[in-house]
């Protein structure tokens, strides 16, 4: 364990000069502290504070509590715990000052671990853009730590803090849950006491695979479908140059819609340390089995007696995608005015198999794949802030595909580029709310405390320029999504989607913009799922048990359902989708 | 106050941030100075087997025979396989404006008047005698020609087709063979006239015509040739087919 001690060190002195708690000093000092408290005090009168109480009750909770907050002789313990459930309860109402009410609780009593629990909990609960503030989390929680060895080597160790330390590592393990398997121990579980400083590194695999109609990336197969179909049905494609001439007939259409086999291996290596952030290191392999339509005269390889088809080539080329990268991300508190997130990657890709007339992995004479190689650049942006007791946060995306340009067209054909931007808001409400119960006399009501009601709505374009055509879709989207006081939740999205095509006219009688007929549609879909949470990780606090190193987290089943309804356009791919998925973790 | 200004310059980045090209103002004009088939034309219109996929790759810049002095452009090398399910085996390609496009749009405006020629460079590899059935078989190349003949009437997007109507033939093996030579097809005032027909009075000219001369071009060059059956009867080897240099010029070709 000698590796440790340099992180110990380091550990140490910062936070002492944070003057955040400094054991030796403190637990000196302890007699002046008066009584001992258990933290889960400060839990319990929250809760009662705060359980069934409306808004405006909460808020009358906290003036009583400030009245008498300073009273004469009152030991600094006691005065910690009034100082920790103030400052719960303002992170409760959403007050930006909350925290100093911790730190308060935390200098008035520098020798419990349960107080850091609750500051920390503040950071990786409360506040955050999309992610936890995991830095300001983390230093409280390794404080807690240290606490906890101080008290144990003094011999002050309490039942209650054994309740504590399970919180404490279950928290912290739970704010590192998206980094994977940690590969340095300091962050790991058990964490130490002197990780707050070491690097955490950690990898992760995600493996998917799927035989569907939707790929991975969420996109509308409706879109895809009727997009292509309308472009075969365009003025260039005519159907096809060979019979049956003019329009896709039923078949091809019906052909057309396909569930290619999919893999995706996505790899993560990540780097977390607390001054400097999070960084990756990204991988991704993506593997679509006959998926992509690569001869738009004759996309399903229609085969007649008037139309003799070569049996060796496949109807739908393979897609790779092979992707590194690297990435960043923090969330960085900027109150009283809002929390950021940062996060970005840059990342290069080799794609093959999606060019026309290149198909991917086909053996045939004269038939070569065109790989495309494409720098992605991303950057994903989020505020949030509280508004009273909800929370309003607002997502950005900005991502750019620069594709190798086409080369055997002219010049102001090649350039080949994607931009994708989009915005959103989501409004957590989080006031109690009053839902209908079903008791033996009927229908009543009570009020409770909920996972939140959310309202949300956004806004996406994704623009891809060939050369002098851009194909731009836009979705419009709203829809809320209520996660219940127990373990049904419920989501409710509609999006309407626009997908056009335009040009640069260029053919020397003169410049203009111009939509390319036929190629522009719109549709709808309405997404409603029905969430069970057979197993729900925010109703354990602690660590869950483990067998083998392995322990359950949450057990979902989700019951979705999507309709896909065209609007304009062609409507061959109207569809309605019912399923259901589970989530184990 | 602070924050909603916040908000709105955070969107306001985001939705002005970086985004495709403008595609305003692309447009120079009909053509009208000398100029490479390849900085406006695609050679996107495949033919007879080129039409099956594989039978008829094409590589640009790439594997070319040494490029003349001064050549304008891209290279090709075209590879054709013959089919062989029994339909008569031969393959070409049209340089057509805009990409795909077969006669279901214009093509691009050209001031007919100070061109005088197509020159082009072409060599052909090919298994010989390039013969079928003991017939010599050609390399023709022309300008112009795209004609749907009703097709895209029927489509409803209405038929567009050259005015020009220029080619040329070199037998293969003689004329053309496997080093690369230049050939130049004159344009004659009558070429640039010829399929204008003078309106009838109150009527307007038809629409690939401006003041009596051809004022719109489809397919700028193509290309088509026969398998050389005698010499392989076993439709296995390929025809390779380079081409440089192709280019509309306004300077006259040499007497």
């Amino acid at each position: 364990m000698t590796t440790v001690r340099p992180f110990r060190a380091l550990a140490i002195a910062a936070v002492g000069l944070l003057a955040l708690g400094l054991p030796a000093r403190v637990l000196a000092a302890e007699d002046d502290l008066g009584p001992e408290i258990n933290p889960y005090e400060c839990y319990g009168r929250y809760q009662y504070a705060t359980e069934n109480r409306t808004v405006a009750q909460m808020h009358h909770e906290l003036d009583q509590r400030m009245a008498t907050l300073e009273e004469a002789n009152q030991p600094r313990t006691v005065r910690a715990i009034k100082l920790c459930v103030i400052a719960k309860l303002k992170a409760r109402l959403g007050d930006s000052d909350a925290y100093s009410y911790f730190k308060q609780s935390l200098i008035a009593d520098p020798v419990e671990p349960g107080l850091e629990l609750w500051a920390g909990q503040y950071w990786s609960g409360n506040r955050g853009a999309r992610r936890p503030i995991t830095e300001m989390a983390e230093k409280h929680y390794y404080a807690a730590l240290r606490k906890l060895e101080a008290l144990k080597k003094a011999g002050k160790l309490k039942d209650y803090h054994a309740v504590v330390e399970d919180w404490v590592r279950r928290d912290l393990t739970v704010l590192y849950q998206m980094d994977g398997q940690p590969l340095f121990p300091w962050k790991a579980y058990r964490q130490s006491s002197s990780g707050l400083n070491a690097p955490g590194l950690s990898v992760s695999t995600l493996v998917r695979t799927a035989k569907d109609t939707r790929d991975f990336y969420f996109n509308s197969e409706y879109r895809q479908f009727t997009a292509e179909t309308a472009f075969v049905n365009g003025q260039y494609r005519s159907g096809g140059a060979q019979p049956p001439y003019g329009q896709l007939n039923a078949r091809q259409k019906w052909d057309l819609v396909r569930a290619p086999l999919r893999f995706q291996m996505e790899n993560k290596l990540r780097i977390r340390q607390n001054l400097l952030g999070t960084f990756d290191l990204l991988h991704t392999y993506l593997y679509q089995r006959e998926s992509q339509a690569y001869n738009y005269y004759d996309p399903t390889r229609f085969c007649s007696a008037d139309r003799i088809c070569d049996p060796t080539l496949p109807v739908f080329s393979d897609i790779r995608v092979q992707q590194v990268g690297g990435g960043y991300e923090r969330v960085i508190p900027l109150y009283p005015v809002f929390d950021l997130r940062i996060a970005g990657t840059v990342q290069r890709a080799w794609r093959d198999g999606i060019v026309e007339f290149h198909p991917y992995n086909v053996n045939h004479i004269g038939v070569t794949n065109r790989r495309e190689q494409v720098n992605l650049y991303e950057f994903k942006p989020s505020i949030s802030r509280f508004i009273g007791p909800d929370k309003l946060t607002i997502n950005a995306v900005y991502a750019m595909l620069d594709i190798s340009p086409t080369p055997d067209a002219p010049p102001l054909e090649q350039f080949r580029r994607k931009v994708i931007r989009a915005i959103n808001f989501d409004y957590g409400y989080y006031r109690p709310m009053v839902l209908p119960t079903l008791t033996a006399g009927g229908i009543s009501t009570y009020r409770t405390p909920t996972r939140g009601l959310y309202f949300f709505g956004g806004l996406m374009e994704d623009a891809e320029a060939w050369g002098t055509h851009h194909v731009i879709a836009r979705d419009f989207y709203g829809g809320m999504r209520f996660e219940g006081p127990h373990d049904t939740d419920l989501f409710l999205q509609g999006s309407y989607g626009t997908t056009n095509t335009i040009y640069g006219r260029y053919d020397g009688r003169g410049s203009g913009v111009l939509s390319e007929p036929g190629q522009a549609f719109t549709h709808m879909r309405t997404t409603f799922y029905l969430q069970r949470r057979l197993r729900s990780y925010d109703t354990f606090p602690g660590m869950p048990s483990s067998r083998g190193g392995f322990a359950s987290d949450f057990f979902t089943l989700v019951f979705p359902i999507f309709w896909d309804k065209g609007l304009t356009g062609a409507k061959d791919f109207e569809n309605v989708r019912v399923g259901r998925s589970s989530g184990p973790s | 106050m602070r924050f909603a200004l916040a908000l709105v310059q955070f969107g306001g980045l985001i939705l002005l941030g970086g985004c495709l090209p403008s595609l305003d103002n692309l447009d120079r004009g009909p053509l009208n100075g000398t100029f490479a088939v390849s900085d406006y034309y695609t050679p996107s219109g495949y033919m007879g087997d080129g039409a099956r996929l594989g039978l008829l790759s094409a590589v640009v810049n790439d594997g070319c025979k040494p490029r003349p002095t001064g050549a304008r452009g891209n290279c090709y090398v075209f590879t054709y396989y013959p089919n062989k399910i029994g339909l008569d085996p031969w393959a070409g390609v049209f340089w057509v404006f805009p990409t795909n496009n077969w006669g279901s749009s214009f093509g691009h405006a050209i001031d007919a008047k100070p061109f005088k020629q197509v020159r082009f460079y072409v060599a052909v590899e090919a298994p010989l005698p390039y013969t079928v059935n003991n017939v010599p078989q050609f390399f023709t190349a022309f300008s112009g020609r795209i004609d749907p003949r009703g097709f895209y009437d029927r489509l409803g997007y209405g038929d567009h087709k050259d005015a020009f109507d220029l080619s040329f033939a070199g037998e293969v093996g003689g004329d053309v063979g496997a080093e690369l030579k230049q050939f130049r097809v004159p344009i004659t005032e009558f070429e640039k006239t010829k399929n204008c027909v003078p309106p009838l009075p109150g009527m307007p000219e038809q629409a690939n015509c401006t003041g009596g001369f051809a004022s719109d071009l489809i397919g700028a060059f193509g290309w088509a040739i026969h398998y050389p059956n005698d010499a392989d009867p076993t439709l296995t080897k390929p025809v390779k087919l380079y081409f440089d240099d192709i280019v509309w010029d306004t300077e006259a070709p040499p007497p």
